[in-house]
């Protein structure tokens, strides 16, 4: 009996399903390989050649997940196996979308449409780079960010605090609406109303003014919300302890409760400081001459993409730090 | 033993007149009537939610007394015009689960009231720190956070913090029920040496070795009301109330 079941499960038998065939999977990487090599671009296939492909892309699949699943296999090979996926479907990317690869230097990273001087001016002022009006409009953005990122902060600690501490009724309604109504806005309609609607009411404001406002008041919303969560979640013998020893409800809150909230609250807080950076973009509706709006305006000007791309890395550099140390904190926080 | 109140001319310290609190419609404090003197050291005993703990916390207004009056030194703490802040710096107060603050060492934790609320030079704040966590026996720890501290010496630490403020009464609520065993005769310890400085205290506990050797008088709160006091060995030994007798056929 037990000879028979031996003799059925063969020279494999004692091995799980995926590693009974594992002496294929060199023969079917190389074919999944050949097709992706070989075949023609994705214009000239006919439904023969497409199968073919995805054959081969769900044979890859198939030895990928094998590989991965079974424990007993070398990290290094593992590794190869996901760098392969990446490299193949890059490679797929990079045959079959039919795109234009050589003119993408041209219209993307194309550092002449950069160097170029006199966009928008006239006569012999004309020496303004481009490069130098895409800094210029980083700093405005920088800007932005900065005085909404200060303001919305001492608005929503105000804000927080005083609903913990004074926890007053009708106070806490009206903080309460200010933070469900800011947080229900979208900031680029906010944006809009307060540029083009407001002056009818007799209110003029200037772009910069409007675009800071305007962030200020969704950001602090938000930030209210997570200063408060970060304050609540301070254990209230904290703060008895505190008041037990004769400090007031604003001492207590400053010298015990709010250091104690910061670790709490940092994560969350510099994803905020990095979606408000990211949000100073919207301001290119009303006009500030931020990174979108000027890229956009070369953009058109030289019919090339190069200075969207370069606004987009200006982006990505300025907020590189941001995202790493919230990344960190996060971490540290689990950890602690 | 404990240093025995001069009864000729006692100095009264609290004086709690028809107290009660209600948390919302619980009835928790019945009408609680006492005074106690400088220098007394008052033992709270009772079945647990019987009000011991809301009657300390009463006296100091960590929870509003729903009616009558406390006077400590004669002031009334319920009256809602003085500054309860400045009352409370003369109370010292020692939680059960320590409350210490995490984000400050200990020398730290000892030396933030005084600064903040008193207004003492922060170097004069330390040396006066320093004094106390000797006296409590933890100096070696100053400089670790509460994290890496035990209990026993979170807790001492804790003690040090009441007294960094120079209290004239200290409340100590069940300061050793969270402790482990064997640290629960350290805190004592350094209780017992604040009892025999002279220092006004209540102490709601149930460590009966302590309450006898330390405390020259014995509350017995039960359902919101005194129902007996004394000395310990008349409480203990002579109790005269029936439900004193139940309750102390229980712990005993």
């Amino acid at each position: 009996m037990i000879d028979s079941i031996e003799k059925k499960k063969g020279k494999y038998g004692h091995l799980p399903w995926y590693r009974r065939y594992e002496f294929l999977y060199p023969f079917m990487i190389i074919y999944a390989a050949l097709i992706i090599f070989v075949m023609p671009p994705v214009s000239r296939l006919n439904i023969f050649g497409y199968l073919m492909l995805i054959v081969a892309v769900v044979i890859y699949v198939f030895v990928l997940v094998a590989v991965q699943t079974d424990r007993e296999k070398p990290n290094w090979l593992k590794n190869i196996f996901a760098f392969g996926v990446i490299l193949i479907f890059g490679l797929f990317f990079y045959r079959y979308s039919g795109a234009r690869w050589s003119e993408v230097g041209h219209y993307f990273f194309n550092m002449d449409v950069m160097r170029r001087t006199g966009f928008m001016e006239v006569g012999e002022a004309a020496t303004t780079t481009n490069w130098e009006l895409m800094f210029r409009a980083l700093w405005t953005a920088i800007e932005i960010f900065l005085m909404s990122a200060v303001l919305s902060t001492l608005l929503a600690l105000l804000l927080a605090v005083v609903r913990v501490i004074v926890n007053d009724k009708l106070l806490n309604f009206f903080i309460e609406l200010y933070v469900d109504v800011f947080r229900a806005v979208p900031s680029i309609a906010l944006l809009l109303v307060i540029y083009f609607s407001l002056p009818y009411a007799g209110i003029l404001l200037s772009p910069f003014a409007t675009g800071v406002l305007a962030l200020t008041l969704i950001e602090g919303a938000y930030l209210c919300e997570v200063f408060r969560s970060g304050i609540e979640a301070i254990h209230k013998n904290q703060v008895e302890s505190a008041r037990a020893l004769g400090m007031t409800a604003w001492k207590a809150m400053k010298l015990v409760v709010l250091p104690q909230s910061i670790k709490i609250v940092l994560p969350p807080y510099t994803n905020r400081m990095i979606g408000l950076m990211k949000r100073t973009a919207e301001c290119s509706v009303i006009a500030i001459a931020e990174i979108l709006q000027t890229a956009r305006q070369l953009q058109s000007w030289y019919a090339n993409a190069t200075p969207l791309i370069i606004g987009a890395l200006m982006y990505m550099i300025f907020l590189f730090p941001l995202t790493r140390a919230a990344t960190i904190l996060e971490r540290r926080r689990k950890s602690a | 033993m404990a240093q025995e109140v001069n009864s000729a001319s006692p100095i009264e310290m609290i004086r709690i007149v028809d107290l009660e609190k209600y948390f919302a419609k619980l009835h928790v404090l019945k009408g609680i009537t006492t005074t106690i003197h400088k220098g007394q050291v008052v033992s709270v005993i009772g079945p647990s939610g019987g009000g011991k703990s809301t009657f300390l916390r009463c006296m100091n207004r960590l929870e509003e007394p729903s009616s009558g009056s406390i006077f400590i030194e004669n002031v009334d703490i319920t009256d809602h015009r003085i500054d309860i802040n400045k009352i409370r710096t003369d109370i010292g107060m020692v939680f059960q689960d320590y409350n210490l603050f995490p984000h400050l060492t200990a020398i730290q934790n000892v030396m933030l009231a005084p600064v903040h609320v008193r207004r003492v030079k922060p170097k004069e704040a330390e040396e006066h720190g320093m004094e106390l966590l000797k006296r409590v026996g933890v100096t070696d720890k100053a400089k670790e956070y509460p994290f890496n501290l035990s209990g026993g010496q979170q807790q001492r630490v804790a003690i040090a913090r009441s007294l960094a403020m120079r209290p004239k009464i200290m409340f100590f609520d069940e300061p050793t029920s969270a402790l482990d065993p064997e640290m629960i005769r350290e805190v004592l310890d350094v209780m017992q040496t604040l009892a025999e400085s002279g220092m006004t205290m209540v102490v709601v506990s149930h460590e009966l070795g302590f309450i006898r050797e330390a405390s020259n008088r014995v509350m017995i709160l039960v359902d919101g009301k005194i129902i007996e006091e004394g000395t310990p060995d008349e409480v203990f030994n002579t109790p005269q109330n029936q439900r004193t007798k139940d309750f102390l056929s229980k712990i005993l």
